[in-house]
C-alpha cells in the first residue's frame, strides 16, 4: 500500500505544486492519475519514485519512506518517464543488463509482448522510431513485475493498435499485489482500466475515488436533449453528455473525459 | 548493510555496457593513440629513429649520431594511464550525464555503486596500464634491437670499450622501464571520483551550493595541507613529500569523494 500523508511540493514557495495531499492508494487496483498539463502529475509520480523528495509530508510505500531511496524500495517502483532514455543498444541487449535487476523479471511475458507489439529484438533502441522505443520500455517495464509500476503518459505516441495491445498487456499484468498509477491526459485510451481517479488540480486531490464508487454517485447520461438536473453537460454533434446525481441507483458506464471536464470547471 | 556481489556485477555491467560504453579494446585503442601522441609532441627523436627518418646520415659525423643514441630517453609514460581512463570514462557515459529517470530508481545501493565505480575505474586504469607497459617494452626492444649492436660498434670505434649507460637511457643493457603503478592508481581514482562527484553535487545541489561546496573542499584541503607540512617540520624532503602526497593526501581525497558520493547518491535528484 502507498500511504500519502500532508505532501507538499514546491519549487518556489508561494507556488505550491502539490499542496498538502494525503491518500492511501491499495494494492490490486489501476489507478489514473489526471490533471492538466503543468499540474503536477509528473510531479507527484516522481515523489512517489523518490526520485524527487517531499517538502512536506511523507510517501511510505509498503512502510519503506521513500526519501530512504535503498536498493529495497527501488526493488518494489518502476518508473517510466514519458520520454524514456535513448540507449545505443540492442533490444536484448538493453534485457539482458537491465532485467538482471528485477528479481521476478518475466521474460514469457517480455516475449509475448515484443512479439505482440512487433518489435524485434535484434534493432537497435537508437534506430528505433520514438513510438517503437515507448512501446519496447512500456513492456520492459510491465515485464519488471514490480509491486509499484508509475507510468507517465504511457500512451502517448503509441499508434491504435499498440495501445490496444497496451491495454490488454496491462490488463494481464495486474494481480492483487500490484498497484499501478498511469498518469495521462489521453483518458480515452486507459478509460475502461482504471480502477480508481485521482484528479489533481491547483495542487489538491479533488477527486480521490474509485470508478465504483464515481458509478454509485453520478450518473452518466447520452440523450438526444438536455437533463434538467444534470450537474454538468457537454453538448456533442448528435446528443447531449451530462452527469447527474445518481439518486435512482442505476448503472452507467464512466466517461472519464466528462467527469475530468466537469471537475475542471468546478461543477462537481 | 544490503549488499550483493551478483547487484554488484549487474552494476558493473550496467555501467560498462549499458549507460556507459567500456570495453577493452577501446581503454586499448585509447591507450594507443594517447601514448603515440605523447611521443609523436614529446619524444619526437624516438617516431624519427623509428621510422627510419633519423640515421647516421642525418648527423655531421658518427660522434653526433653516437651521442645522440646515447641520450636516447623515452619520458615516464604510465602517467598517460589516468589520462586514458578518465577520457574512457567521461566519453563513454554520454547517458549517464544525461540522467535518465530510469537509471536513477535502479534497485543498487549506494555502496554497491560506489564499489562497482571503483572496480570499474580500477578495471581501466589497471588494463591501460598494462597496455602502456607492453607498449613501451614493444618500443624500447624494436628500438634497442635496431641501434644497441650499432652503437656498440660506434663506441668501439672512438675506442669506448664497456661503456656503461646509465639505466635511465633507452640503449642501455639495463634500462627498465619506469611504471610507477601506486601513483598512477591514485591519481585514475582521483581525477574521475571527482567527475563523478562534481557532476552529480552540481546535477543535485545547483550550481552555487556545488560551488560553495567546492571551495570549502579546497579550503579544508589546504588547511590539512599546511597542517601537514607543519607538523613533518619546514625541512621536508622531496621524497617524503612525495610520498605524503601519495599515500596520504590524495588517499584522504578519495576517502572524502566516497563519503560526498555515498550521501549524494542518497539524495533526491536534481
Amino acid at each position: 500500500m502507498i500511504q500519502i500523508q500532508d505532501l507538499s511540493y514546491f519549487y518556489l514557495k508561494d507556488k505550491p505544486i502539490i499542496n498538502n495531499i494525503s491518500t492511501s492508494l491499495e494494492p490490486g487496483k489501476i489507478y489514473g492519475l489526471l490533471g492538466l498539463n503543468g499540474e503536477g502529475k509528473t510531479t507527484l509520480l516522481k515523489l512517489l519514485a523518490g526520485i524527487l523528495f517531499p517538502k512536506y509530508g511523507t510517501i511510505n510505500l509498503n512502510a519503506i519512506n521513500s526519501t530512504q531511496r535503498n536498493k529495497e524500495f527501488y526493488s518494489r517502483v518502476y518508473f517510466l518517464p514519458d520520454q524514456p532514455v535513448t540507449f545505443t543498444l540492442t533490444l536484448d541487449k538493453f534485457i539482458s543488463i537491465y532485467s538482471a535487476f528485477y528479481a521476478d523479471f518475466s521474460f514469457d511475458f517480455l516475449n509475448q509482448a515484443l512479439e505482440d507489439l512487433k518489435l524485434d529484438r535484434k534493432n537497435n533502441i537508437k534506430s528505433l522510431s520514438l513510438g517503437q522505443q515507448k512501446k519496447f520500455h512500456l513492456a520492459f517495464a510491465l515485464a519488471a513485475n514490480t509491486k509499484y509500476l508509475l507510468l507517465d503518459e504511457p500512451t502517448n505516441g503509441l499508434d491504435i493498435p499498440s495501445k490496444s495491445i497496451f491495454r490488454k498487456l496491462l490488463a494481464k499484468r495486474i494481480d492483487d499485489d500490484k498497484t499501478i498509477i498511469i498518469s495521462t491526459h489521453l483518458v480515452k485510451d486507459v478509460e475502461n482500466l482504471l480502477d480508481h481517479i485521482l484528479i489533481l488540480k491547483d495542487g489538491q486531490l479533488v477527486l480521490d475515488m474509485s470508478s465504483i464508487d464515481i458509478t454509485a454517485k453520478y450518473k452518466f447520461n447520452y440523450a438526444t436533449q438536455n437533463i434538467k438536473e444534470s450537474l454538468y453537460a457537454e453538448n456533442s454533434i448528435a446528443n447531449y453528455k451530462s452527469i447527474s446525481d445518481n439518486v435512482m441507483e442505476e448503472e452507467s458506464s464512466i466517461d472519464i473525459e466528462l467527469l475530468f471536464n466537469a471537475i475542471q470547471q468546478g461543477k462537481l | 548493510m544490503n549488499i550483493s556481489m551478483n547487484n554488484i556485477m549487474y552494476t558493473i555491467r550496467e555501467i560498462c555496457f549499458g549507460s556507459n560504453d567500456i570495453t577493452i579494446s577501446r581503454i586499448l585503442l585509447r591507450t594507443f593513440l594517447i601514448l603515440l601522441a605523447y611521443l609523436m609532441v614529446s619524444n619526437r627523436d624516438m617516431i624519427s629513429l623509428l621510422t627510419g627518418f633519423t640515421s647516421v646520415s642525418s648527423f655531421k659525423s658518427n660522434a653526433d649520431f653516437l651521442e645522440f643514441l646515447e641520450k636516447l630517453k623515452i619520458d615516464e609514460l604510465t602517467v598517460l594511464v589516468p589520462i586514458v581512463c578518465t577520457l574512457t570514462f567521461t566519453i563513454s557515459s554520454s547517458i549517464y550525464y544525461k540522467r535518465s529517470s530510469q537509471l536513477q530508481i535502479l534497485p543498487i545501493s549506494p555502496i554497491e555503486k560506489i564499489f562497482s565505480y571503483l572496480v570499474v575505474i580500477l578495471a581501466i586504469t589497471i588494463i591501460s596500464l598494462f597496455f602502456n607497459f607492453g607498449l613501451q617494452y614493444v618500443l624500447v626492444y624494436i628500438i634497442q634491437k635496431m641501434y644497441q649492436s650499432e652503437m656498440i660498434i660506434l663506441q668501439e670505434e672512438i675506442g669506448d670499450l664497456y661503456k656503461y649507460l646509465d639505466k635511465n637511457y633507452v640503449l642501455s643493457t639495463d634500462y627498465e622501464i619506469r611504471i610507477s603503478t601506486f601513483p598512477v592508481i591514485i591519481i585514475s581514482l582521483t581525477a574521475n571520483l571527482f567527475i563523478l562527484v562534481s557532476n552529480m553535487l552540481f546535477t543535485k545541489l545547483g550550481i552555487i551550493k556545488g560551488i560553495l561546496l567546492v571551495i570549502l573542499t579546497l579550503v579544508a584541503a589546504a588547511l590539512v595541507h599546511r597542517w601537514i607540512i607543519n607538523f613533518s617540520g619546514t625541512n621536508i624532503s622531496t621524497n617524503v613529500a612525495y610520498d605524503i602526497f601519495y599515500s596520504v593526501y590524495l588517499p584522504l581525497v578519495i576517502i572524502c569523494m566516497i563519503c560526498c558520493l555515498y550521501f549524494l547518491l542518497k539524495q533526491k535528484e536534481g
